[in-house]
């Protein structure tokens, strides 16, 4: 797409991808803290181990850590893109795409990791006391692709304001 | 000072669970987590992210297929 004036190509791709990773990272510690820690209402292993033991609980407390590793490498990961982002002259600044594309990544990571360790890997559930259950599918499709399709409206907005 | 740390966090109290402590629960949560089902379990906790990675990747560089006719675009 050319921008007035300059007549020079620009895109939103590096910071669309920043901002997914962003997401994908600042979701999954939303769940680990508020579905994990805060309401503790499961843990990363809670359906093969049940929290009934200080064992079982030290052990869903370590895979609690690994995968707050995991989504730590995630966000770092989306600071340096964004970071790398900004400095490029050929890349669109707009805070609605960065918004769009971080809300994108949050219902990506809900629908990936939803469907992989509800559902699949059957590591977690939402409500583990429940097992596969109404939350679990509220989680896909409110959490996952609800928030996606939120996201793409408001990247959507977001092109038509640049554009502009 | 490092020892005093240590004996003060991993070894004092007989309640202590940590991965580290050198308490019978201790032990018992350290061979919970390394047990045999370790590589399957860390391969199971990641798996999410290689695939979330993939999208990010993705939309960064777009599908391999119109890079390969952007590259053959760009050629002719």
């Amino acid at each position: 797409m050319m921008t007035t004036g300059a007549a020079r190509e620009t895109t939103r791709r590096p910071l669309i991808a920043a901002g997914t990773l962003l997401g994908i990272g600042l979701g999954g510690f939303v769940d680990g803290i508020v579905l994990h820690q805060l309401l503790q209402v499961h843990n990363m292993l809670s359906a093969r181990r049940a929290k009934d033991s200080i064992v079982n609980i030290e052990i869903n407390m370590f895979w609690d850590g690994v995968f707050h590793a995991f989504t730590w490498m995630m966000t770092a990961a989306g600071v340096l893109m964004l970071w790398r982002a900004v400095q490029r002259n050929d890349v669109r600044r707009s805070g609605r795409t960065l918004i769009g594309a971080m809300i994108f990544g949050w219902g990506l990571f809900n629908l990936v990791e939803g469907v992989i360790d509800h559902h699949v890997l059957h590591l977690h559930h939402v409500v583990e006391r429940l097992g596969v259950s109404i939350f679990d599918w509220i989680f896909l499709g409110v959490g996952g692709a609800g928030f996606i399709v939120i996201g793409i409206v408001i990247l959507g907005v977001g092109a038509r304001a640049t554009a502009d | 000072m490092l020892s005093i740390f240590v004996w003060t966090v991993f070894d004092t109290a007989a309640v202590s669970a940590c991965p580290l402590c050198k308490t019978e629960t201790g032990k018992e949560v350290r061979a919970g987590i390394v047990d045999e089902h370790f590589g399957r379990t860390l391969a199971a906790v990641a798996a999410p992210f290689p695939i979330l990675l993939g999208v990010v990747a993705m939309i960064h560089f777009g599908w391999p297929m119109s890079r390969r006719d952007r590259i053959r675009e760009e050629d002719e």
